[in-house]
């Protein structure tokens, strides 16, 4: 094997390696930004569905769907990172 | 099924004289909701209150502060003979009252003799390391004594100036007691003022203060350890009297709800309106037993519900019994109008068909069935039933699902290519490809290989959910504002919808595309006419409320990865089966329950969440409103007494 | 693990009890969702007829139903009948404005307590004035909200004291002293406006302390407040024909429609003008057809201006739902609901006219 073909070779599976790296950097923003982003507006959410159930335990039902209703965010973080890596 | 009972609005006429008759057989009778009559300046005004209602509240609300007081709650008891109760009542209610009362006055002259010997010690506690009787520090005719706090030993400042003295001085208080001849009390305490002299007050008693400390810590225990006698007394009393309470708690409740009935009553000088609801079923009921009470005196007519009071008809679910668990899940959102569907059927389905899909493991619904059967059998909250049942209902979704997945507290059943299964010769069989992502579908299904599948699949799941929305919104619309407008709000998001569908098969080759454009084109004109610009704004949820069902697979694997990853970590990095039992054993196998037992409550709550989300979301979203009423007809239920 | 610290020197002791609170970020939606919940449980206008139509025990028990439970559950140990009442009353008052103070944070905790010290100066004033009229513990008692940042105890000790120079010497060490020690005996007047101004002026001293947009509305809530105070003083100057500029005195800096400049001028005309003058403020509109030139008591125009308040702390609460002002419309709402209250079960108690007692109300 002459030396050309072997650098070439190494030259492309570090551009394999690379890509699966950067796919995996990729994946992990995708969750962790949106994980970040729905923690902070749940945690507001949160804190006033909290509020008004210690004053009125019905509440509990709506103050819970109003805490994970920015849960979607992560949810499609979570579904665009599978879409990357698979 | 899909919609509450039928509601009449009955009204009740008749003489004031028999008001109380009527009002009696209403509450016994327990079917008839009064509507709180609002004084409107028609000439009518809110009736008052019959009998002797002042007496009993009275006493009523010395028995719930006795309750609170004693910390009553309410429990199972056998019942007691409503008269039976009522004769005891003053008789039992004096006799505790002045049990209370004698308790309490003692508790408050101990608590006094505490604050007393406390204050005494505090005085007490500065002459502890002096070791003189506190009877020596006064009655002296010739001497003057000095006790204070001093900053420093005062004995060199005040021999410098006079001879004849002898002091006491407890260097760690900083306690010095002097006597002096009378003579000398100038000189000494101008000396003592060098040295930061503050006086204190001799306590009146005499004794060594060590000893007379020792003894008033006696005391204190003695007077602490009555205090808890006292307590336990009390507490006794709860468990004496607590029948008693709730007896005849429910008893003149009873009264005084009948009594006051007329404040929620329109009456004139002579006559009285009750104004209210009935379960259509039971409105002959009602007049048959309002003319045997009132020997047909009373009269009762139905009256059409009216377009502005359709928001005040109570609501009374008519769900089959399978389905009724679900009444639970849609009052924790809003009880459905009077005018619209309840789609508890519908979640009855939805439900759990979601939570299966988002956990299916075979694993965990064992686990959870059998948790979910023990605290039926333990609890016996009324409140608490219907959800067990709801998640008996989830878990056998999810045991199908199980199988479907061939999953087992995260490990696969099936061998896949070369990685084994549980079950060893279970091998994964290929059954055809997936027109998504270059996937083949197997049996079982293995989620974690079949992502871009997954993901379509259940985006598909949430169009068709979506859909359903907008036909039972069409339903909705069509009851309360006719079918025109129906077609426009709601059908127009239906034909968009068909339009998307067909525009997709356009594309694909199988249509022509023009045929789906021209669907989705109609249906913009119509969302347009029906909804307006805000219509159009709404278009993308479309989109963004179909992906979210994509949280179905998306949850669903990181379960699986949570389960794999401790499966990884007990059996693969820990300890090896196969390889020698030992302590790494015993790790791995804490680790493996650790892990699993956190996942199992994830488990739980995960999948639930997120289905229950779609349901009150994405799906409500597109037709549900709710806010309607409980139906609360007038009347009691006893559980402490009868009649 | 250095992201921890550094978020920890950022908050310093945000957790902890006591002063510390006051530091540190408010906790804006969770005070505020609280405080709406919280106001649901307030009595419907439908209630109070009903309750008109009940007698004193009946009434007792009716709010012993609702969230005054625990106030009456406590009190009816001890005391009977329209006692009983008022001290429950006053009691849970007192717990729900201190609960307040508990659940808010930072900013909001800070100009909450401030507004709050209303209530110590206005026991303070309870316990002279009882000292001033020989009236018993218990009288004064009665009438004490420990609302504000001294404890029911402390007030419980004060007014067991025999004169009101030992009182006042107890109180040696609080911020009111200096105007305390003014006290002679028979210049309570003067003592009261001294310490009502100190109140707003202390107010204002924090207003101008807070960063947030909460220091705009917070300010405009106080001076509509003040408004409402001073025209109440001036329609009962103006009632009894006193226009001597010396009792400008009385009257409170920092009106939001009124300056002192316009009280003044108003105080020196006769009443029609004066009522004249008053069709240019906003409150007209709650307060025109009850004014008049030979109207014969003020009470129902105090409680229409009272209801002007009101109204106008919930117009704005709904405009800035996330900020100080739906708290301070719960307080002012609360605070009628507990007054509405007691004047049903005075009037009652002493057989007023159902009419005269409905004028009273502020519904």
């Amino acid at each position: 094997m002459s030396t050309e073909v072997v650098a070439a070779e190494t030259a492309v599976n570090t551009v394999v390696d690379n890509s699966a790296g950067l796919k995996a950097i990729g994946a992990a923003l995708a969750v962790s930004a949106t994980g970040f982003a729905s923690a902070w507006t749940e945690k507001e959410i949160g804190c006033a569905a909290i509020g008004a159930m210690t004053e009125n335990e019905n509440l509990f039902g709506k103050g819970l769907i109003l805490t994970v209703i920015p849960e979607t965010i992560v949810i499609f973080g979570l579904v665009v990172s599978l879409l990357i890596i698979s | 099924m899909l919609e509450p009972k039928r509601m009449s609005r009955a009204v009740i006429v008749g003489h004031k004289s028999i008001l109380e008759a009527t009002v009696d057989a209403l509450y016994t009778a327990n079917l008839f909701q009064m509507e709180d009559f609002v004084e409107d300046g028609s000439g009518l005004e809110i009736g008052t209150p019959t009998g002797n209602v002042s007496e009993v509240s009275k006493k009523i609300v010395q028995i719930r502060s006795i309750a609170s007081m004693l910390g009553i709650k309410d429990k199972e008891a056998k019942k007691q003979n409503e008269n039976d109760v009522l004769r005891d009542l003053d008789a039992k209610l004096n006799e505790l009252d002045s049990e209370l009362t004698r308790r309490a006055d003692k508790k408050s002259k101990l608590e006094a003799e505490l604050k007393d010997i406390d204050s005494t010690k505090k005085e007490l506690v500065p002459f502890t390391n002096i070791d003189l009787d506190l009877g020596l520090y006064r009655g002296y005719d010739s001497l003057v004594v000095f006790v204070g706090h001093v900053k420093e030993d005062p004995g060199v400042v005040v021999s410098n100036r006079i001879s004849s003295f002898d002091y006491f001085y407890d260097p760690k208080e900083g306690v010095v007691a002097l006597f002096a001849a009378k003579a000398d009390s100038g000189v000494v305490s101008e000396a003592l003022s060098s040295v930061g002299f503050r006086e204190i007050r001799v306590p009146d008693v005499s004794g060594m203060p060590a000893t007379l400390i020792s003894d008033l810590e006696k005391k204190e225990a003695e007077i602490v350890q009555q205090m808890a006698a006292l307590d336990a007394e009390v507490e006794s009393l709860n468990d004496k009297y607590a029948d008693f309470i709730l007896a005849s708690d429910e008893v003149l409740s009873i009264q005084t709800e009948k009594s006051e009935a007329p404040l929620k009553i329109a009456t004139s000088d002579s006559t009285f309106i009750i104004d209210g609801w009935v379960l259509s079923e039971d409105y002959d009921k009602l007049n048959s037993v309002v003319e045997s009470a009132t020997n047909g005196r009373a009269f009762v007519s139905e009256q059409e519900i009216s377009h502005e009071a359709e928001d005040l008809v109570p609501v009374e679910y008519n769900n089959s019994k399978a389905a009724s668990p679900f009444e639970a899940i849609m009052d924790l959102y809003s009880r459905p109008n009077y005018k619209e569907l309840d789609p508890s059927s519908i979640i009855f389905i939805t439900f759990p068909l979601f939570y299966g899909m988002i956990l299916g493991d075979m694993g965990y619904a064992a686990i959870l069935l059998t948790l979910a059967f023990v605290l039926k059998k333990v609890i016996s909250i009324e409140a608490v039933k219907p959800l067990l049942n709801i998640l008996i209902y989830c878990q056998i979704s999810t045991l199908i699902f199980g199988v479907l997945y061939g999953e087992f507290l995260g490990f696969p059943l099936a061998s896949f290519h070369s990685s084994p299964g549980l079950i060893p010769g279970f091998e994964t069989i290929d059954l055809f490809a997936s027109p998504f992502g270059g996937e083949v579908i197997t049996y079982p299904v293995h989620r974690s290989h079949l992502v871009m599948t997954m993901i379509a699949v259940t985006f598909l799941i949430g169009f068709i959910h979506l859909a359903t929305g907008f036909m039972f919104g069409f339903i909705n619309v069509k009851k309360q504002h006719g079918v025109v407008e129906a077609i426009f709000e709601k059908g127009s998001w239906l034909v968009i919808q068909l339009g998307l569908v067909l525009a997709v098969l356009g594309a694909l080759g199988t249509l022509p595309v023009e045929i789906g454009v021209g669907a989705l084109v109609i249906g913009l004109i119509m969302l347009v006419k029906g909804e307006g610009i805000n219509g159009v704004v709404e278009l993308p949820a479309l989109l963004s409320n179909s992906l979210s069902y994509t949280r179905v697979i998306a949850v669903g694997l990181s379960s699986i990865y949570i389960a794999s990853t401790v499966n990884e970590m007990a059996f693969g990095m820990i300890w090896q089966p196969g390889t020698s039992i030992g302590f790494m054993t015993i790790i791995a196998i804490i680790v493996f329950l650790a892990g699993h037992t956190l996942n199992t409550v994830l488990s739980i709550i995960a999948p639930g969440l997120h289905s229950l989300r779609l349901q009150y979301v994405e799906f409500f979203g597109k037709f549900y409103k709710g806010g309607g009423r409980k139906y609360s007809p007038f009347g009691y239920t006893r559980k402490y007494t009868e009649d | 693990m250095e992201l921890l610290q550094k978020l920890r020197r950022y908050y310093p002791g945000s957790r902890k009890k006591g002063g510390s609170r006051k530091k540190g970020s408010s906790n804006y939606a969770y005070t505020t969702t609280r405080v709406r919940a919280m106001k649901v449980h307030l009595f419907p206008k439908e209630t109070y007829p009903r309750l008109m139509n009940m007698d004193l025990n009946e009434m007792t028990r009716f709010i012993q139903e609702s969230k005054y439970k625990d106030a009456i559950d406590e009190m009816a140990r001890n005391y009977k009948g329209v006692d009983l009442i008022e001290n429950a009353l006053n009691r849970n008052l007192a717990v729900t404005f201190t609960k307040l103070i508990d659940i808010s944070e930072g900013e909001l905790n800070l100009l909450i307590s401030e507004q709050l010290k209303e209530y110590d100066i206005w026991n303070i004033k309870t316990i002279l004035r009882g000292k001033y009229c020989n009236a018993s513990t218990e009288e004064i008692m009665e009438a004490i909200v420990a609302a504000g940042s001294m404890h029911y105890t402390e007030f419980a000790e004060l007014a067991s004291k025999d004169t009101y120079q030992e009182v006042i010497s107890e109180l040696v060490e609080s911020e009111y002293y200096p105007i305390l020690e003014q006290y002679t005996g028979d210049n309570l007047d003067d003592i009261e406006n001294q310490l009502d101004k100190k109140y707003y002026a202390d107010l204002f001293d924090v207003i101008g302390l807070a960063k947030s947009k909460d220091r705009k509305l917070f300010a405009n809530f106080t001076r509509t407040g003040i408004d409402v105070k001073n025209l109440m003083t001036l329609f009962r100057l103006k009632k009894s024909g006193m226009t001597d500029p010396e009792y400008m005195d009385l009257m409170i800096d920092g009106g939001s429609q009124m300056t002192l400049v316009d009280i003044e001028r108003m105080l020196d005309l006769p009443f029609e003008e004066f009522i004249a003058e008053l069709e240019n403020y906003p409150c007209w509109d709650e307060i025109s057809d009850v004014v008049s030139s030979d109207m014969e008591s003020l009470s129902i125009v105090e409680s229409r201006l009272k209801k002007y308040r009101l109204k106008s702390a919930i117009s704005s609460s709904r405009f800035y739902p996330l900020s100080i002002v739906p708290i301070m419309d719960y307080m002012l709402s609360k605070k009628n609901e507990v007054n509405n209250l007691r004047i049903i079960i005075r009037g009652k108690a002493a057989n007023l006219g159902d009419d005269f007692i409905r004028e009273q109300l502020v519904i």
